[in-house]
Formats: structure tokens, sequence, C-alpha cells
């Protein structure tokens, strides 16, 4: 079942969940993968799309005469059209969920990583991270190509190992020929390979590749086991097969080696390390303090948990989904000396996953998404906060203006791509703010309402000519004029790539001052993007929908009735204010559809 | 001359063998010199999105006998394999989307979107599900997840013909990456058995690199080492395929989900078909692929994209670009028989900057810096799209080059054997018209068509030459900001009175052509024994309309295939 959720690309694996995309550029490589479905209006087509959350930004503000210039990119034009995030009602209970969730690749590559060191394969033609070699992430049962390239990469690393001394270490530690080694490391590795401990069956199994005619080499051997193991279904898998009920609930309860798997794929996407393994080992799993502490303990690991953190947030605001805006389009160059086609995209996207990460670990809450001031400044982007030019490549952090950059919307990746070639996209950002971040869908634009063009005029400021385009018509003025241009027009006091400005391009002074709809109601006059951040920060819709997205994301499930139970407690810790996202994390884990299971019928 | 190996042992070679060489050397068992059979036909498929500038692509004439001055404009590159083309006109798609598709019955198809129901329903012929009856609703479930209740016909074919069962899919430039694609832009889709009747099928993502491609060919076409059976590494494959079985019968044992069942079955299959034997082609050799470039160096710089890099059109060789190492690798798999169903897909909303196109190729087909459906025209656009479509062309007709350069002991060449057609998603692409759609076939399929023709069907006016070549230059032909692109209004496209011979015929005429077989029903069946005469839900655009059920009457109301197509 694929994720489509608003934003949701899946970071746990459902049955079979498909991963991020991330295209940028010319080709659609594979992104974080650490979601699914990126479904999120991946859109072609969206036509009439003025805008609303596609924006196209078709017609109405963007139509007006500016060159394009090399967008790059893969996805979809426009259209992100996403809905915003359906309204369910909490119903108490357990989702059915599938027994056999295969890994996603970018867990493969963790998972390898981990388990014997091994982050780079060849398969004779290229090297590179072993899921390069996988088939695409797909849903349901394995196909033909799918088991063959499984094959041939396990194949591949267990050569690979093999023939290095130290990824050899981490699969076997004493002389193959040895009387008992391979016994031995079929029962310590296979600990570790299936995340639990093997049954006899499944030691007979693998001692079996080594009996019978012809004999293979004691090398030989062992490099079957290896390969044996990596093409195993509970490898490959995260089966979960217990059968113990849970009184309370009639549920399954997930023994402590599927709760440990669990643990460790939803935060790092890879295998249970020593300590929690022990934990299983020992049974100390089965309460909800038990999971609890553990969980604070590896979310602490910040290595292994920012891909989690980055990777949902990307999500979160429509990275991966191929109908936005993100790093599709250049800059002209001529107009905009500071941007840099080769590298600027890069290291915007870079410092994105920094700001991630470091709002995260510095105990930050939904909140300080928009209100952090943190930044990671290089030769791309020093020069657009006002900071001084430098030459080093290597993101650096630093603590940027508090009143022009609060928040990831002023950070140049955001602003940037939701612009046009050589002018600002008041439409784009706003519709983005309004959509996404506010929770309010205008609706689709009327028919024909992409065939506007703003009248022939001197307009001083790229407002002034959005302005002149909307009022044409008053249907147009309705949603444009009172919802979805205000905010983008608070965000004109940012240029086409970023920097900070005064002055229109067409000579005017920016007027970033307007009426922003907030919903429910709230309308207020705001002056600033920091006062707009300040607003952003308390909307209730959109921590709502933060809430659900990290449920979805995190669980590997399309938003539903069970899980809204989790999310609603969530978005009420989030109002509360001071909610750390490392504390939300945590909690994912304490919700009794993480201990216990239901099995889908039929 | 046919060569036989042992499919188990080939797959073992190429898990176990991974050594630096020109090209892969894999190990084999020893092979037999098998028995002269009939040489297999094979369908190779190129498709690429947003339609073309139709004016500028379709023969002035519409039937007749063709002559390499017939094809010119952006249909140049192919003028050299004239006598061996095949341009079938006046046939349509299913499931059209206009503006008009509302309420479940009116316009010509579901109101989802302008190109989840054109890829969707393409090569299935079934309606998409959910079904949305607003073609400007933003709804997320019907606009951007709705998908087929049927597999497509590469699946079809493949489950008669192919000893994997699926097809050889390949997404040029690896498109998708390892999401492969969406439903607005996937073709291939493969529904379980056991699904009920309105359920969806799956996307299938096929392979995004050449290189995926190569590591199961490469142990085909090279024999010069054979295995010995009596070694370890010879058995070592059958021995950990059966401890993976006995691994799923432990699931087979749980009280599982239905759906987790069938995981397992499927997987326990594919682990039972390491018994069966295939038959090699006799040009599956060494030579051929380092004629055809395909080395592991060059294989492995195809498909490797980044931020910022166009994979497709980058040279990797001085006269192979990543395209083209796509299409060695499905000319390969023709050569070796590995798979007789063989599909390239090009990406969608892609930059091609290494033709200096700047913007990308969706908003260009509405002749638009974006995606909407109408505006100011995008500057030159027409000319832009132009330079797309003839490199569509030149990458069709280097692939119906490297066919046709394979020649078999009795002159015949690969191409000759094969149905190589390339389909266009549209006709034109701003227009979203699915009538007169631009279609070119290469290779007679061993006899089974004609060639050196373009033959009119269009069941209007069968057999005339002069069917229009629609209407692409009517807006922004000047290509400057001035004028107005209008995709509401299919004014670029062909009207809708003409040209709707319906493309599950022609599909009835590859399938027949390949050897598929039907049932009594005529729809293809395994183990049928019959001609196929029937595909798809309806042949009838208009009955898709609302989705699967919602028309009375739905069906394929004209059986049979285009004998017009055959000699």
């Amino acid at each position: 079942m694929r994720h489509s959720i608003r934003t949701s690309l899946v970071g746990f694996l459902l049955a079979g969940l498909v991963g991020c995309t991330g295209t940028v550029g010319g080709t659609g490589t594979g992104g974080t993968g650490t979601g699914t479905g990126n479904s999120t209006g991946t859109g072609t087509g969206n036509s009439t799309g003025t805008g609303t959350g596609n924006s196209t930004g078709t017609g109405t503000g963007n139509s007006t005469g500016t060159g394009t210039g090399g967008s790059a990119g893969t996805g979809t034009g426009g259209a992100a059209g996403t809905t915003p995030n359906p309204t369910i009602t909490c119903a108490p209970g357990i989702p059915a969920t599938t027994q056999l969730r295969r890994m996603m690749n970018w867990q493969y590559d963790a998972t390898v990583r981990d388990l014997l060191g091994v982050t780079s394969v060849s398969n004779g033609t290229t090297s590179g991270p072993p899921s390069a070699m996988l088939y695409a992430d797909f849903d349901g049962p394995m196909v033909p190509d799918a088991w063959r390239l499984y094959q041939d990469t396990a194949a591949a690393i267990a050569k690979a190992v093999m023939a290095s001394t130290t990824q050899k270490a981490n699969f076997i530690s004493c002389d193959p020929a040895a009387s008992g080694c391979l016994m031995t490391t079929i029962t310590t590795f296979g600990r570790k390979a299936f995340r639990r401990p093997l049954t006899t069956d499944e030691v007979s199994r693998f001692v079996a590749l080594g009996t019978g005619t012809p004999m293979g080499t004691p090398a030989e051997v062992a490099e079957a086991t290896l390969l044996g193991f990596l093409v195993s279904p509970q490898f490959l898998m995260l089966p979960e097969t217990g059968t113990t009920t849970d009184a309370a609930t009639g549920a399954i309860q997930l023994s402590q080696y599927e709760i440990a798997t669990r643990l460790s794929y939803m935060l790092w996407g890879s295998m249970p390390d020593a300590t929690l393994s022990t934990a299983a080992d020992m049974s100390q799993l089965g309460t909800k303090d038990q999971i609890l502490a553990q969980a604070q303990r590896m979310i602490m690991d910040r290595t292994k948990t920012s891909t989690l953190i980055s990777g949902f947030h990307d999500n979160w605001v429509q990275m991966n989904n191929a109908g936005q805006h993100w790093w599709k389009i250049d800059h002209d160059t001529s107009k905009f000396p500071l941007y840099n086609t080769t590298t600027s995209k890069t290291s915007f996207a870079q410092e994105l996953d920094s700001f991630w990460s470091e709002v995260a670990y510095g105990n930050g809450g939904y909140q300080d998404l928009f209100l952090s001031t943190v930044g990671f400044v290089n030769k791309d982007n020093a020069q657009i906060y006002g900071l001084p030019a430098t030459t080093s490549t290597t993101l650096t952090k630093t603590t940027l203006d508090a009143n022009q950059r609060p928040g990831f919307m002023t950070r140049a990746g955001f602003l940037s791509s939701y612009s046009h070639y050589n002018e600002t996209a008041p439409i784009l950002r706003g519709a983005f703010v309004t959509v996404y971040m506010i929770g309010v869908d205008p609706g689709p634009p009327l028919a024909g309402a992409t065939m506007l063009t703003a009248p022939a005029g001197n307009y001083a400021t790229n407002r002034d000519k959005t302005d002149a385009l909307v009022n044409m018509s008053a249907t147009c003025m309705g949603c444009h004029t009172n919802i979805i241009n205000p905010p983008g027009y608070v965000m004109e006091t940012y240029d086409s790539i970023g920097k900070w400005q005064t002055t229109d391009q067409l000579g005017g002074a920016i007027n970033g001052t307007a009426t922003v709809n907030f919903g429910n109601g709230n309308t207020q006059t705001i002056s600033s993007p920091l006062q707009l951040m300040q607003q952003l920060a308390t909307i209730p819709k959109a921590q709502q929908n933060y809430a659900q997205d990290w449920v979805s994301y995190a669980y590997g499930r399309y938003p539903n009735a069970n899980d809204q139970c989790t999310a609603d407690a969530i978005s009420a810790k989030i109002a509360a204010g001071t909610y750390p996202i490392l504390t939300l994390l945590a909690d994912l884990t304490q919700s009794d559809s993480f201990r216990l299971r239901v099995k889908a019928t039929p | 001359m046919i060569n036989r190996i042992h499919r188990r042992m080939f797959l073992r070679g190429v898990g176990g063998a991974l050594v630096a060489a020109p090209y892969l050397q894999s190990v084999m068992e020893r092979y037999a010199k098998g028995q002269t059979t009939t040489t297999p036909k094979s369908l190779v498929v190129m498709f690429t999105h947003y339609g073309c500038v139709t004016t500028k692509f379709f023969p002035a004439k519409s039937h007749g006998a063709l002559v390499a001055g017939d094809l010119i404009n952006s249909a140049a590159p192919l003028a050299p394999y004239v006598s061996k083309l095949l341009i079938p006109r006046g046939i349509r798609a299913m499931n059209e989307w206009t503006s008009g598709n509302t309420n479940g019955k009116n316009g010509r198809g579901q109101g989802n979107d302008p190109h989840l129901n054109v890829v969707g329903s393409y090569f299935t012929c079934q309606p998409v599900t959910p079904n949305g009856n607003d073609p400007f609703s933003f709804d997320m479930t019907t606009k951007f997840q709705a998908q087929p209740v049927g597999s497509s016909l590469d699946h079809i074919i493949a489950q008669q013909l192919a000893p994997q069962g699926t097809p050889l899919f390949m997404r040029v430039g690896n498109s998708g990456g390892s999401a492969g694609d969406n439903a607005q832009s996937g073709i291939s889709y493969l529904k379980a058995a056991s699904a009920a009747a309105g359920d969806k099928a799956a996307i299938y993502p096929g392979l995004g690199t050449p290189s995926q491609v190569f590591t199961a060919l490469t142990g085909l076409f090279d024999k010069s080492q054979p295995m010995n059976p009596a070694t370890y590494a010879a058995t070592r494959g059958q021995r950990v395929t059966d401890m993976v079985k006995a691994h799923l019968q432990d699931f087979k044992r749980l009280d599982m989900s239905a759906d987790d069942k069938n995981k397992v079955a499927a997987w326990e299959a594919l682990c039972n078909s390491m018994g069966t034997v295939i038959a090699t082609g006799s040009q599956c050799t060494s030579a051929n692929a380092t004629k055809l470039e395909a080395t592991m160096t060059n294989v492995g710089k195809a498909g490797q994209g980044g931020v910022g890099k166009d994979a497709v059109t980058a040279m990797v060789t001085t006269d192979m670009d990543g395209a083209d190492m796509y299409s060695a690798m499905a000319v390969l798999s023709v050569a070796c028989n590995y798979n007789p169903v063989n599909f390239l897909k090009f990406p969608p909303n892609y930059v091609y900057s290494g033709l200096n196109i700047p913007e990308e190729a969706h908003a260009l087909s509405h002749r638009l810096d974006n995606a909407g459906m109408s505006g100011s025209c995008y500057p030159n656009a027409l000319n832009l799209l132009r330079t797309i479509d003839t490199y569509y062309a030149t990458k069709f007709a280097k692939l119906v080059g490297m066919l046709d350069g394979i020649k078999n002991a009795d002159g015949t060449s690969l191409l000759d054997n094969t149905a190589t057609v390339w389909f266009q998603e549209m006709s034109d692409g701003n227009a979203h018209n699915l009538n007169n759609l631009p279609i070119v076939q290469a290779g007679s399929c061993g006899g089974y068509f004609k060639t050196g023709w373009t033959v009119n069907v269009d069941t209007a006016n069968t057999g005339s030459a002069t069917l229009t070549q629609g209407m692409s230059e009517s807006q922004c032909a000047d290509g400057t900001t001035s004028g107005m692109s209008n995709g509401v209004n299919q004014g670029t496209g062909t009207a809708s009175t003409i040209a709707n011979a319906p493309i599950n015929k022609y599909f009835c005429n590859l399938m027949n052509a390949l050897g598929v077989k039907a049932d009594s029903t005529g729809f293809p069946a395994k183990g049928g024994t019959q001609p196929v005469t029937k595909y798809g839900y309806s042949d009838l655009t208009t009955d898709f309309c609302g989705g699967l059920g919602a028309q009375t009457g739905a069906t394929i109301h004209n059986p049979g295939e285009f004998t017009a197509l055959k000699p």
C-alpha cells in the first residue's frame, strides 16, 4: 500500500512502500527513500491550476512574461494540488497491518552498513551503495527482476566482504576451516542478520549449505552462508510472526525481537544495535517505559536518527512532491550573480537538512521550525544572508539575523525554489504557506482563470503587477486577494534567490505588509516575515497536520481513525508549546499499536 | 541455431561471478547445441510523453507506400529505414481527458486527470479507479493516485511468452529513481490474479539502469567459461534457493492475511522457476554486445544521474548517449531471447538540458513555462518541442538500426522478427487528444505486418491518404509571448470526430503477431488456443466515462485486429 498522505513519505515499511524520489534536476535519482508515495500530488496537467496549492503558478502571477530558463526538473509541473490532511476522528484501536514488511532500499543500505560495514559495492559495471543495484521499492509481491537483483546484490556483497579483512571480521571471526567455526558464525551472525536468535531448523539449513556433494572449500561455504543470509526472507523482510494475544485488547503482542526491530527501523532505518538486541534477549522491551528508555537512548544517536528527521521534514514541506517547486528552477545569474547554477541547489538542500537536524537536536519543537535563526552557510548562501563572502564549500553553523531569517521559509532553499527564473513569485510562496502551513485549501481555480494576463502598465513592484492581474476578476480576487497572495506579499522582502530586498527589481519600494487570513476567523495585518512566522507557528490546523504526518510517516500507514488518536495526543502537546521534536519521536513509541498488531483480513 | 542452457545455472553464474573484464564473464554450465527452431519474435516498445508537434511529424500522406522523402521534419531520422516502417494512422487510445468529462457521463472519458487517465489506460485499455467526475478537481485520490483495474499489455504478453512471466521494462534515465513512476506517468501495471475486478493494478516500476539489465544478460552471451557442474560453485545457487524456499515454508505455516500469503506464494514461485530451461538466441554473443558498445564500462556510465544532470542525452561513447545504452539492452534482450517483451519508457517532466532546452518537456508541450493548460506562449516553444521530437525520432532510428544491424543466417535481421513500436502518450501534448495518435512501427514481426507503408485504419475514412496532420501549429506558432496557448479548447489537436480507430485492435495485431493466444472469448488467456480478438474494457473511449461499470454496454464493440496492417 503506497502512502499518499498530504505529504507523507513513509519512513517505516509497510507492505512494500516505495521510497521517495527526491528528484532533482534532469534525472530522477532516488532520494532518501524514507518514504513512499510521494503521491502527494505528483501532478501533471494540473491544468488550470492557478493558485491553489499547486500553483504551478500557472496563470496569474506567473504568466506575466517571466522567462523561465532552465527549470531543472523532473517533477511534474505544478499541481501539488494536494489537499490538506484529511480530517479524521479518533477511534481507539489498532489498525490492521501486514506481517511481512519488506525493507525499503534505503533501509537495506543502512542495514548492510551496520551489519557488515559495507557502504559501496560493485556489480561489475558500476560501484555505489548496494541499493543502486536493487529493484525500485514497490508494492506487492516479489517479481522476477527484483528477486534476481536481490540475489546479484547479495552475491556482490558476499564476495566483497570475504575479500576484505575488515568487513569479513564483521561476518566471521574464525577460520572457516576450523571445527565449529561455521556453526558459531551461523548462530552469532544470524542473530544479528535475522534480528533474533535462529531456530534450530534455521541453523540446520545453513549448516546444510556446507554438506553434501560436491563439497565446497571452507571459504566457499562461508561465502555461501553469508549469501544465504542476505537473500533470506527473514532478512529482507521484517516479519512479525508472534502469536501471543494481549488480554486487554485481543490484539497480538509483538515479540521482544519484533519490538526491537520496529524501534530500530523506525528511528534508524537499520538493525538493532547490541544494546537493543540485549534488551530484547533479556525481555526488557515489554512495557511502555522500557520501550521509551530504549527509544530515548537511540534518539540521542544523532548520526543515525538524523535521516529520519531530515527525511520527514523534507516530505512535510513537500520536497518529495514532484508537483511542487523544490529545486526545479534556476535563476538568471546576470540579475542574481550570487546564484550558482552548479552548486547552489545542492548547498541549499544540504542546509535545510542540517536545519531540521539542528532544530531537533537543539531541543526545538514545531514552533522552532518557523522561528529558529540557525543557519548553515558556505560560499553559496553567505552573501544571500547578508554575511561576508566566503570561499568555503563547507556548511558552517551560524546564527542569522533574527528579524530577517526566522525559520525554514526564510532559507535560500525555499525562497529560490518558490520563485521564477528572474523574479519573485508571490503566488507560489503565498499558496505554499496557505495550503501547507496554514492548512487552508482554497479549492481549484476556475476554468479559464489562467487565460488572464496583467494589463499592460508600468508597475513599480511585482506585487503591484500581481494585484493588477488578480483584480481583473472579482472571482479571482476572492481567493487571491484575501487568502493566497497576502503571505506571498509579506515574503516579497526576499528576492528571487532569497536575498533580503527593500527595493523591487522594477524600481519600487517593497511593501511587505499584508492582511493575512490564518483561518478560523484569525485575520491579522502582518508587516514582516518574523511576524508571519510567529503566527504560522501557532496555527492549530497546521499543528494537527504536522502531528498526523509524523504518525503516518513513522508508522508507515495512511492516516486512519486508529492512529488519529495518537496524532491528536501529539498535536495537543505541540499546541501547548515547548514540545521538542525528539520527545515527539519518543512518544511515537508509546502507542498501543507500537507494541501490538492486528492481522488484516481476509 | 539455438543454444540451450539451464536457467538455474545461468542465474547461478551471474550471481556468483563478478570479475573485472571487458564485459562480465559469468561462469556457465556446459551447454548443448539444440535443434534449430523458428526464430522467436519480440516486441520492443519505445514510449515518450506529451505527444509531438504533429504537423511536423506525420507524413503528408496518411495511406500508401512510403518513400524516404515522405519522412521529413521531425521524422527525418527515420528515413533510412523507411522500407521497414509501418505507420498506422487514424488510431486513438482510450480514456481521453477533456474539460467536458463531467458527471460521469459526458466527454470522452473519466475526469481524473489529463495524464493519469491516459497513461493508466493506454496499455491496459481499462478505466482507472477511483473514478473522478470533475476534470478540474484536485482531489488527491482521483487526480494523483487512481490506477487502472487491469494489467497492461506488456504483462499480458509476458505472462504467456516470457520465461520470467514479466516484461523487461526499462525507465530510460532512471526516472523516478528508487520509486519508479507514479500514477501520472506510469504505463506498466500488474494486477494480481486474485484481485477483485474493481481493484487497482499496481504500478510496475521495472528497471532503472542499464547495468541492472546487463548483469542479467551477460550470463547468456558469454559462454567462454563453461562451469564444471562438479564444483561447489556450480551448485551454490540451488542450495541457497532451496534454503530460501524452506524459509518461505515457515511463513506458509502462519495464520496470515491473504495479501501476505500471496507475497509468500509469489516468492516461492520465483524460487521454483530456477529450474526452467531457456533457449538463447543465436545472435546472443559477446561480439554483438561489443558491436553495440554494451561493455561493462559503458553500461555503468549510463543511467547515472544526479542533481542537474541530463543522463538521457549525456554521451556514454562518441556515438551513444544514455538513452542509446538502454536501447542496446533491449537489443541484446532480443538477440539473446532473454525476454520477448521489452519496453523503453522515456521520463516524464524531463529537462533535456543536453539539447539546450531550458524548460521541462511537459510545460513545453503546453507551450508554456509551467504545467498549466493555458497562458502566454513560451518563446520559441514549438521549435524547442520539435527539437525534442527530432531527438526521440533519432533515438528510435538508432534502436531500429541496432536491431537491423544484427543479421541472422538467413539474411533477415533481428528487426525483421520484431515489432518495434514507438508509442507517444498523446497526439498533441497541449490538446491532450488521443485520437490521430502518432505511432511508428519498425519490423514486420516475422512477416505478420506489411512494411514500407503508412496505413490509415480510421473507421471514418479507411484508406484515405489525406487524414489531417493535426493542428499543432495553430497556437504559439511564432513562438513569441504575444500569443496564447489554450489546451482546454484542444485547438492544437485533431477534430474529435475523426481518427478514432481503437488502439485495442492494434494491440490484438501485436499479440497475434507474437503468438499470444486467447480463449473462446477472444481475450488473451494462458492456455488459450485462439487468436486474440478482444483486449481491454472497451474500445470506445466514451465507455470510460464514469469509470468501471458506469456506462451500460461498455464492451469491445469492434473485435478483431486491423487486417489492413497485414500483407
